[in-house]
């Protein structure tokens, strides 16, 4: 047991204990980026957004596309490690706290994309001393806090016996661990209370979430433009979110997997599982799509005709079919057949899917935009390098932080995984005994055993 | 109380664009310069909109001067978060330029395109311009105001002389330059005034009507025929 | 700053402001101060009433001021032309007013042309009085050049008085329409002397050959205004309204009925109309029986047959033959001769102002004799004719033997001689004329108003030529690049610093006068032309001095203004339309009611509201608009006739004159509008025709300086600070030529770069360019032909044969 113990503990620790110059290569790396987000922000901070690429009437450009996705994104985390933590699906264990990262990285990204895209940040308080409730961008505010709050919190609680290892093993930090410890000792009491605890948040993550990208779908729905003015919004976001949630966790997974040596717990089962999620999410996104812009053909008003067939065969004709290639058939025939050569193909089709839900919103925001309903001048809107730079810092950035937090705390949970092997498998096994009738019990054991 | 509409002839308007620069100079509203322009960032508070007939190739032209309509149900002041855009009580869009954070969401919401940022600082305080009205700055959303600041003169004059205000008294920068006279300003409350009767017109239509934004500029379409 | 309401005045009951309005006085801050000196720490807004000079509209402002600084320009209610609108170049004024780039003071060239350095007004002045009085002593007065441009009233009347003063018959004005004159054409068939007016107010039907009434022509105010009265459905039936034009402009788009005809075929057109008309018994038999001249075939005294306008159209003008001319069906044809039958009262407008072509008087008196079809002359909503002005006469002006001298010398451009015997002006011949030194070199040359090195189609050529005249003097506000040129520029004042009149005496058929004092005191060291040669005059002493016996302009202003108060009629503009429905009332009664105790009152009365008008004073009866020979309107024009008899004397058959009008092949159709149908050949080396127009936008002097109007020039396309090119899409396809692609236009002459936009509203071989700005875009008058046209002795602009590839 106690050797167990430590064999993970030493893996698992590792990427804390000792730094290799490939971190200070990859840090290096997005500070580059994150060097040129911070100028492009200066620059436009200094002059205005005139900097950048919006114009009149495509008054919405990167930012609020960024902003979509990396809300979107964000529901890789808390979402879908609460949805797996509730329906006890063992495989989880090694999965949850990446995923749980990703999300509070990721808000805080996302919300910054809102206040990089305002004109004048300076009056950023503005929204909370004046705040207008009847005003979605207020509703985004409150979701995504109570979100983050909610997102901190689930992160950080089962991270508390992590903790008190690091506390108890590592010579470094051992203030900054005793604190956020909060005085574990892993009795049986503290572990009963957290594991309620970590119970409790996860259902009341889940209809945070929901919420979340819900109200951000309600930015565009709550207007009157075509092809946004749609009573789907919601679900329709929200599935895309988790669909680009999951390509995100998948991307982030294999990358730590690779760079930390987690092979071993991070099998390629995981990779079919979550591939396999991946795929029954393209196929719904696609059934999303499909309906929303069936409906807006079929009923083939004018206005939204315009920006229907300026994303069909007009300017947009390039992104809205990459996103068709990126978001379902890559993935499609990717993750159709996952039995050979899993991790490599679901990667595929997590990166497309990555770059294709960004490709989504973008195909949201901007040629509504470009397409008024009035016969006003159309508006052509290219980036400036203020934007892509915003872009790239915002990425790096994010990615600085999941890294830097992997040289804080363990990217999975050690207690989680020990608790696997020493309850999990019990538990498991007690309560397929529950699902089955009696008589078919044995058989039934077999099988599944032999599965694994 | 008064509720001030517009009504624009487009059988008069001949596109020329008085009520455009009228408005500029009434409202210090800045030329943005010829790069600024190129990108699609010139602020015309008033802007003369343009429409072809397609099914007659392009035979036949239409303009349509598109001031800020001033909605009654406007989708632009729903969607501010911090109370930078709302309707006043005389039925008015107001624009708070020094509350406005430069979100852009009532940009996005209004289905007329009748708000104009600024990107940049486009002008100063410079002689030449309307003490009555302040210069914007960099980062808010400005627009068509109905000459707001001429309804405060106005009010305050009658005020002084302790009066109502007369039909007439207030008028807008636009109506006022346009030489065909196909825009008329006044109060739709007032079922006597020429808004009113004009707007009670077979030939009064509303931009979009069906989108329930109740634009209190409406529209008079061509006309048909001769002698 | 700040403002307080309280002391905003009623628009015209400024007390402070108007008290310091007496003659003589600026309302400059010092000159409030001393007013009211307890007001002098709160600032005040005054409304001073200006004239709008950014187009010859003549369209009454009110300048909001505080302090003297100027805040915003809006019409003027009261003013009769435009009743309180404008047009959206009146706003430019203030871009105008408080241009940075504007000439801060006088500057002298420094070395080489087109350099210069500031210089004091006192040396500047001397150096052109000693240059013009060397001059005079030598003999050589007439050798100095004054070149104007658009402009009228007291300023051209002061520099005529100052040519004839000093000697010199070289006032030469660069000037299509010259509001004191009728057309040619009109004068011809009608015997005018003043300007004929169009009623377009009260017309039911308005059929104009490419006058762009609502963009340019005589003020797009004044015929928007007409244009509103005749799309008002309540009052009367809606009206009709046809433009023919190659492009369907602005204009056109407003008309109920766009012809798109082959450029310079107005004339055939007309005639086919006319055609139409005759033969269908739609013209208006009791006019053309009893108040014209020349319709049937006739006899002369010396029983000499002539032809007559019916059986010249009908033989050679069928519609089948104008159709295949002017690219206009047949069927239009005979719909627009229905209209012009039926809807009543109808008026034909074929004034445009550059011509129409090589035949352009033909064309002109073409077009011209439809509104005697018609019979609308001298009717209501038909022709009308300008009243006299009754301006008191200034003292006489005092000739020297010198001036005597000097006024006998031929003028350079050879206006008034040979070929050009009809013209008063002919600019076009000016580069050449100047170059050889024929008849004489010029010695002098002055600039004003008028920009001729980026206006004039020869401008390469008289650039040249100017490089020949050893001293230049410009009055250019801005340093245009006629003024880079100079040797000296004493910059005017812009309109909104300097005291100016304006006599409307042209379109509106009623008389106007405007007057308007400095709406702020001059923001540089500039000074008004018509002071400057006031004070130029002082100097050369003896009779130049004594014809002008004035201090300052102003002064000239109110000797001439006494006699509106002393004509007894007309009035001052009413500030309410109570007041003023009550005096047109009256007057139409033939009662007349003084307002005014004396003078002065009258004089103070006027600064303060901007105008004078008489609604009344024009001649109504169709005796006054045809004042021709056989007191008729006369198809065969019996006084161009005699013109040419006169010449033929003069300088015998083979005369230039008698030449040039090919009077021996054209014989008696030279009389009759008769138009010679336009070769057809085709031009493979240039197979576009080239259209240059004026947008709506479009200040005189360009707007270069006018960024809101440079920013949004035009709405038909959709266009910002650069010029263009318009070209229809199909002409494009086949050119290999997209949408915003910058092309090269070139002419046999030149070429130029410029952006292409589509634009359906044209014919498919004739592409447009916009006269734009001033300076940076590209101009077409590089492209354009030097061709004068010889009844009007200015260019022919649209001419020129282009073809377009990508750049
Ligand atoms: N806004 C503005 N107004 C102005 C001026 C200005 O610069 N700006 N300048 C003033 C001066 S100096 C003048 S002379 C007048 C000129 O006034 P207009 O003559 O009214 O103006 P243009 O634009 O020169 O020409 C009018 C129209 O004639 C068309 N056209 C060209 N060729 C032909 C042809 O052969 N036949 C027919 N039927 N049409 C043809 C052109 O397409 C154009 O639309 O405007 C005066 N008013
Ligand atoms: N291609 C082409 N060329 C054309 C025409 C065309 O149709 N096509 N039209 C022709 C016609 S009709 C005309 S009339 C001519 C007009 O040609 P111009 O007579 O040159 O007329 P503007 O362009 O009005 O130039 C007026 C100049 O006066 C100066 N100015 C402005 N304001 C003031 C002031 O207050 N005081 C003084 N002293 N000067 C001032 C400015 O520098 C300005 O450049 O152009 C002709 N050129
Ligand atoms: S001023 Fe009048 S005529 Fe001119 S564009 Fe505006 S509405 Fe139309
Ligand atoms: S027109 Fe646009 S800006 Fe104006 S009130 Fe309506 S929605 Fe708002
Ligand atoms: S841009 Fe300004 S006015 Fe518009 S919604 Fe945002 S804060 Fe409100
Ligand atoms: S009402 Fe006033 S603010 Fe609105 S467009 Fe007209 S002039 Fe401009
Ligand atoms: S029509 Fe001419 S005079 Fe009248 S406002 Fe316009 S530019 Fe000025
Ligand atoms: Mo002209």
């Amino acid at each position: 047991m106690v050797e167990h113990k430590d064999v993970h503990e030493e893996i698992l620790l590792a990427p804390i204990a000792q730094t290799g110059p490939g971190f200070y290569w990859a840090v290096a790396g997005l500070a580059v980026f994150i060097l040129w987000g911070a100028i492009a922000y200066a620059v436009q901070f200094h002059q205005g957004l005139g900097v950048t690429g919006l114009q009149q009437p495509v008054s919405w450009g990167f930012y609020v596309t960024n902003f979509v996705f990396f809300i979107g994104i964000s529901h890789a985390g808390t979402l879908i490690s609460a949805i797996l933590r509730l329906s006890k699906a063992e495989w989880r264990r090694p999965i949850t706290r990446m995923a749980e990262v990703i999300t509070v990285m990721v808000l805080f990204i996302g919300a910054g994309q809102i206040l990089i895209d305002l004109g004048r940040p300076d009056r950023m308080m503005n929204v909370i001393r004046y705040g207008r409730y009847q005003s979605p961008l207020l509703w985004d505010a409150t979701s995504i806090s109570a979100y983050l709050t909610a997102s901190v919190v689930y992160l950080y609680l089962p991270m508390i016996p992590d903790i008190a290892v690091l506390r108890d093993r590592l010579k470094k930090r051992k203030l900054f661990y005793s604190v956020l410890a909060l005085g574990w000792t892993g009795t049986e009491h503290q572990q009963r209370i957290l594991n309620r605890a970590i119970a409790i948040m996860a259902v009341l993550v889940i209809p945070i979430a929901v919420s979340v990208h819900s109200v951000v779908s309600f930015v565009f729905s709550m207007t009157l433009q075509p092809m946004w003015h749609s009573t789907i919004f919601g679900p329709y976001f929200v599935v895309g979110a988790i669909f680009s949630g999951i390509a995100a966790l998948i991307v982030a997974m294999i990358v730590f997997r690779k760079a930390y040596g987690l092979e071993p717990y991070l099998k390629p089962i995981h990779f079919r599982y979550l591939g396999q999620l991946l795929l029954i999410m393209a196929l719904l996104w696609f059934y999303f799509t499909f309906s929303e812009y069936l409906t807006g053909y079929y009923g083939a008003e004018p206005e939204e005709m315009k920006v229907f067939w300026a994303k069909f065969i007009g300017p947009f004709w390039p992104f809205f079919w990459a996103m068709v290639l990126c978001n379902f058939v890559i993935p499609i025939a990717c993750l159709a057949r996952l039995s050979q050569r899993t991790v490599g193909k679901v990667l595929i089709a997590s990166l497309s899917v990555t770059v294709g839900m960004w490709l989504e919103r973008f195909i949201i925001v901007v040629p509504t935009l470009s397409f008024p309903r009035v016969p006003f001048p159309e508006g052509v809107y290219s980036p400036t390098w203020v934007e892509w730079g915003l872009m790239a810092g915002s990425f790096a950035l994010f990615a600085l932080f999941y890294l830097l937090f992997t040289k804080l705390f363990p990217i999975i949970s050690i207690w989680e995984i020990q608790e696997g092997r020493e309850t999990g498998l019990k538990e498991v096994e007690e309560r397929l005994l529950t699902y089955l009738p009696d008589e078919a019990e044995a058989n039934i054991l077999a099988v599944s055993t032999r599965g694994r | 109380m008064a509720l001030w509409g517009m009504v624009i002839d487009l059988d008069r308007c001949t596109g020329c664009q008085a009520c455009v620069m009228a408005c500029k100079a009434e409202n210090n509203v800045p030329a943005v310069g010829q790069k600024e322009a190129e990108r699609g960032r010139i602020i015309s508070w008033m802007q003369v909109l343009t429409e072809t007939d397609e099914e007659h190739h392009s035979e036949k032209m239409r303009f349509i001067p598109r001031p800020c309509l001033q909605c009654d149900d406007p989708p632009c002041t729903k969607v501010c978060p911090v109370y930078a855009t709302y309707r006043n009580p005389e039925g008015i869009i107001a624009q708070i330029y020094n509350r406005c954070i430069g979100c852009r969401f009532c940009m996005a919401a209004c289905p007329y395109n009748a708000k104009y940022f600024n990107w940049y600082t486009y002008q100063k305080e410079k002689p030449g311009q309307n003490p009555d009205v302040s210069v914007r700055e960099k980062g808010v959303v400005e627009k068509c105001t109905f000459c707001h600041h001429r309804l405060q003169k106005a009010r305050e004059r009658a005020h002084a002389e302790k009066r109502e205000i007369e039909p007439g008294e207030y008028n807008t920068a636009c109506a006022q330059a346009c030489p065909a006279q196909a825009i008329i300003f006044g109060d739709l409350a007032d079922p006597g005034s020429e808004v009113s009767k004009l707007a009670r017109s077979p030939r009064a239509f509303k931009l979009q009507e069906e989108l329930g934004t109740k634009p209190k500029v409406i529209y008079l379409t061509e006309g048909e025929g001769g002698g | 700053m700040r403002f307080t309401r309280r002391t905003f005045l009623q628009v015209l009951g400024g007390t402070a402001g108007a008290a310091v309005v007496a003659k003589g006085q600026l309302s400059s801050k010092v000159g409030l101060a001393a007013q009211d000196i307890e007001r002098w720490a709160t600032p005040e807004e005054v409304m001073v009433p200006s004239i709008c000079q950014q187009c010859p509209g003549g369209c009454g402002l009110m300048v909001r001021t505080h302090d003297g600084e100027v805040t915003g320009i809006a019409g003027n209610p009261y003013h009769p032309i435009n009743r309180g609108s404008v047009c959206p170049k009146a706003f430019g004024g203030l871009q105008i007013l408080y241009d940075n780039t504007r000439l801060k003071g006088p500057m002298v060239r420094a070395k080489e042309r087109g350099q210069f350095q500031p210089i004091e007004w006192d040396k500047a002045l001397s150096m052109v009085t000693s240059r013009l009085s060397e001059l005079r002593s030598k003999g050589l007065s007439h050798t100095v050049l004054i070149l104007g441009g658009q402009y009228r009233g007291y300023r051209d009347n002061l520099w005529r008085r100052f040519a004839e003063a000093y000697g010199t018959p070289n006032y030469v004005r660069v000037r299509c329409f010259s509001p004191e004159k009728p057309a040619l054409a009109h004068y011809l068939m009608q015997g005018v002397t003043s300007p004929l007016s169009y009623d377009l107010s009260k017309a039911q039907l308005i059929l104009s050959f490419g006058a762009s009434l609502l963009e340019a022509w005589l003020g797009p105010v004044h015929a928007a205004q007409a244009f509103a009265q005749l799309r008002r459905s309540s009052e009367r039936p809606r009206g009709w309204f046809i433009q023919v034009d190659p492009r369907r402009s602005p204009t056109a788009i407003k008309a109920d009925r766009w012809i798109p005809i082959v450029p310079g075929t107005d004339g055939m057109l007309a005639l086919g109309i006319a055609n139409a008309m005759i033969r269908e018994g739609l013209y208006d038999r009791d006019f053309v029986e009893k108040q014209t001249f020349g319709f049937e075939d006739w006899v002369d005294d010396s029983r000499q047959p002539h032809m007559g306008f019916k059986n010249l159209v009908l033989r050679d003008y069928s519609l089948v033959a104008v159709s295949a001319a002017t690219g206009v069906p047949v069927k239009s044809i005979i719909e627009i001769a229905r209209s012009l039958a039926t809807i009543k009262p109808a008026v034909v407008i074929g004034e445009r102002g550059p011509a129409y072509g090589p035949d352009d008087l033909h064309t002109r008196m073409a077009i011209h004799s439809l509104n005697a079809l018609v019979g609308n002359i001298g009717v209501l909503g038909g022709l009308r004719i300008q009243g006299d002005l009754p301006l008191a006469s200034l003292p006489p002006i005092r000739r020297d033997e010198a001036a005597n001298r000097g006024l006998a010398q031929p003028r350079i451009d050879g206006a008034g001689r040979e070929q050009y015997l009809l013209v008063s002006d002919t600019t076009q011949l000016l580069p050449e004329r100047i170059m050889n030194g024929t008849p004489y070199p010029v010695n002098m040359l002055f600039l004003f108003a008028t920009n001729p090195l980026a206006n004039h189609p020869a401008k390469q050529a008289l650039r040249s030529a100017m490089k020949k005249i050893p001293f230049i003097v410009s009055f250019s506000p801005f340093l245009d690049d006629s003024s880079a040129m100079a040797d000296l520029i004493l910059p005017d004042h812009t309109y909104l610093e300097r005291w100016q009149d304006d006599p409307v005496t042209h379109l509106a058929g009623f008389t106007s006068f405007s007057v308007a004092r400095p709406a702020t005191s001059p923001l540089h060291q500039t000074r008004n032309t018509a002071d400057v040669v006031l004070q130029i005059t002082k100097t050369q002493g003896g009779t130049v001095a004594e014809s002008f016996p004035w201090k300052k302009f102003e002064d000239v202003l109110h000797q001439g203004v006494h006699g509106l108060y002393a004509a007894k009629r007309g009035y001052v503009v009413s500030t309410t339309s109570e007041e003023e429905s009550l005096r047109k009332v009256l007057e139409r009664q033939g009662y007349w009611v003084p307002e005014f105790q004396d003078y002065d009152a009258f004089w103070n009365a006027l600064v303060q509201r901007g105008a004078w008008w008489d609604p009344t004073g024009f001649p109504e009866s169709s005796k006054a608009l045809l004042k021709t020979a056989s007191g008729k309107f006369e198809f065969y024009s019996s006084a161009f006739k005699r013109l040419v008899n006169e010449a033929a004397k003069k300088e015998g058959k083979d005369g230039r004159f008698m030449k040039t009008l090919g009077v021996e092949q054209r014989g008696d159709l030279l009389y009759l509008p008769a138009v010679t149908t336009p070769p057809t050949e085709e031009n493979d080396q240039f197979p576009l025709r080239l259209n240059t127009y004026r947008l709506l936008s479009r200040p005189v002097g360009g707007g270069g300086n006018q960024p809101w109007l440079l920013e949004q020039p035009a709405v038909h396309v959709r266009a910002s600070w650069e010029s263009w090119v318009e070209v229809h899409p199909e002409t494009a396809a086949t050119l290999g030529i997209q949408e915003e692609d910058w092309v090269w236009v070139e002419s046999e002459k030149g070429r130029i770069r410029v952006r292409a936009k589509f634009y359906t509203g044209t014919r498919r071989n004739v592409v447009h360019i916009p006269l734009m700005g001033r300076g940076e875009n590209p101009n077409p008058n590089d492209l354009i032909a030097n061709e004068p046209d010889i009844f009007r002795g200015f260019g022919l602009f649209n001419t020129t044969r282009v073809r377009i590839r990508r750049a």
